[in-house]
């Protein structure tokens, strides 16, 4: 059976990421209450929810993007809260973000170069970036060509690929699939799967909830900002509560 | 012959106006203000350049080599004031009603005017670069050779920056911003710093601009704003985003405001240069070079 929140947040021995009793927003807008999530080393963790329940502020809250107003989030142990993007970046905490986030007038190269920024050596980033094109050929073969003109599956590869350029411990994935047609959909899964294999510890916000706790160990159910549901990924797709309210089951 | 002189004429000059308008260009590009104090950068470039040799050497006439080492303290210092600008002032009103940005920069440009004039003035200066021979003549063309300078220094600064935007890790970090702060941020660009530094590069290359200005024509306080409209001529007749297009509209502009004053008279330049204006914004709405994304 999947738990409630209040029994206790997550009792793991030792989340590599933490949020606790956080309360988070924008300015003076609170989107997030008093969220609990742990999430641990190596593992494939799942948020869903129905639309504006505050998966995307969730993510954002972690990362430095959102304003955390009360609580605290940590990494490895260590808090985080409210470090900016270069600080996570550098611990190794990696974000791909929802929406198109490739810089259209770069080419692909330089779009991999841009997520080797925070190394501070054009070099590294070159070699990091080489690296990477061994693992996604098909980047390889597009490296020269204007991020603007790819198609919409070549663009979330660039994307995944760029946010690797840091060789992150833990990457969080805002809606991978989302816009993707059904054969690219399964690719970019597969990629997260392999990802995680590789031992990178993995924050996802899935539309497609079944698919999404489908490849979760751990999964989040959220709803009006507050966590309602925790459990394995089967544990929530076996329950008739979260399936009656958010699988459409 | 007469209208080629008036043609070499209008580029050398109008090397200086693209070089201010690529600065112009860059900010509204990248930061996406229009910013109307962008005139008085290239003034208070004149000035340093101006006090640097007036007080350095107690006179503000100087030799070439003199003169050229006080651009390099214009360009310094201007890109200190563009970049604190911006982090002071400009940085609170991104993202909100373009008309407030363009109060909050025409409110500057009156502010630095009014303090230059208390400062210094408003009387004309200008230094004094002498050679031998001020001018030379080339096939019957006259060639005065503190221009040519103006017009070499101009060129070099407009590719210098270009290369900068190109080639560094700063100027792809400021590319960045220009095509995606939100992605950006996302990469660990610091987007505020990176805004502040694009407004030092576009008031550091205006104020080494001023340093000519001072010399080959004269620096006043309010001199400011025919500088900004001519940037924005430039801006959208060549494309705005467009760093060749900017530089092409400049050298444009300059020989069409010689041919103008030339055979008509100089009253007539900003007339003529905003009406062509009109025309090309209804028959090419996006400039010359505009296709919206070139940097």
């Amino acid at each position: 059976m999947a738990s409630t929140p209040d029994a206790s947040a997550d009792s793991t021995a030792d989340p590599i990421l933490q949020m606790e009793n956080v309360t988070a927003g924008y300015g003076n807008t609170t989107v997030l209450h008093d969220v609990s999530i742990a999430v641990e080393d190596g593992q494939v963790a799942c948020l869903i929810g129905p639309n504006g329940s505050g998966k995307s502020t969730l993510m954002k809250s972690i990362y430095g993007f959102a304003d955390v107003q009360s609580g605290t989030v940590s990494f490895r142990g260590e808090e985080i809260t409210g470090r900016s993007p270069q600080q996570n970046l550098a611990n190794g905490m990696s974000y791909v973000l929802q929406d198109a986030s490739v810089f259209p007038g770069m080419s692909v190269h330089e779009n991999m170069l841009m997520g080797g920024y925070v190394f501070n050596d054009d070099d590294r980033a070159a070699a990091r970036a080489e690296e990477l094109y061994e693992e996604f050929p098909v980047l390889a073969d597009l490296r020269i060509q204007s991020a603007g003109t790819l198609s919409g599956g070549q663009r979330r590869l660039l994307e995944l690929a760029r946010a690797l350029m840091v060789e992150p411990d833990v990457m969080m994935l805002d809606e991978p699939s989302i816009g993707l047609e059904p054969r690219f959909i399964d690719d970019v899964f597969e990629r997260i799967e392999q990802l995680n294999d590789l031992g990178t510890t993995i924050l996802l916000v899935e539309q497609n909830a079944e698919k999404g706790l489908s490849v979760a160990d751990r999964g989040f159910v959220l709803a009006s900002g507050e966590i309602k549901f925790t459990g394995t990924g089967t544990e929530l797709l076996n329950d008739e509560e979260v399936g009656r309210l958010y699988l459409g089951g | 012959m007469a209208a080629t002189q008036f043609v070499v004429n209008g580029l050398l000059v109008g090397a200086l106006f693209a070089a201010v308008a690529v600065g112009f260009a860059l900010i509204w590009g990248v930061v996406d203000i229009i910013n109307l104090a962008h005139g008085e950068m290239v003034m208070l470039g004149g000035y340093t350049s101006y006090w640097v040799l007036k007080l350095g050497t107690g006179t503000a006439e100087s030799s070439v080599l003199l003169f050229l080492a006080s651009i390099p303290v214009a360009i310094g210092l201007l890109f200190v004031v563009g970049y604190l600008l911006q982090r002071t002032l400009v940085s609170r009103v991104i993202g909100t009603d373009v008309f407030l940005t363009l109060l909050v920069t025409f409110g500057a440009s009156i502010a630095i005017q009014q303090l230059a004039i208390r400062a210094w003035t408003a009387n004309p200066r200008s230094i004094q670069v002498r050679f031998a021979e001020q001018s030379m003549a080339l096939g019957g063309i006259v060639v005065p050779k503190m221009k040519l300078i103006a017009f070499a220094g101009a060129l070099a600064l407009t590719v210098a920056m270009y290369v900068f935007l190109q080639k560094t890790r700063t100027g792809r970090a400021i590319r960045a911003v220009s095509q995606n702060p939100e992605a950006a941020a996302l990469v660990g660009i610091d987007v505020e710093h990176t805004r502040a530094v694009t407004f030092g590069v576009s008031s550091a290359i205006a104020g080494g601009i001023g340093a000519f200005i001072a010399v080959i024509l004269n620096i006043q306080p309010q001199m400011g704003l025919i500088y900004t409209l001519k940037s924005f001529i430039i801006v959208v007749f060549g494309g705005v985003g467009s760093i060749p297009g900017a530089l092409i509209g400049g050298l444009l502009l300059g020989s069409v405001e010689e041919l103008v004053s030339g055979f008509i008279s100089s009253q007539w330049t900003l007339a003529v240069s905003f009406s062509l204006l009109i025309v090309l914004l209804v028959v090419k709405p996006k400039g010359l070079f505009g296709e919206g994304a070139e940097q």
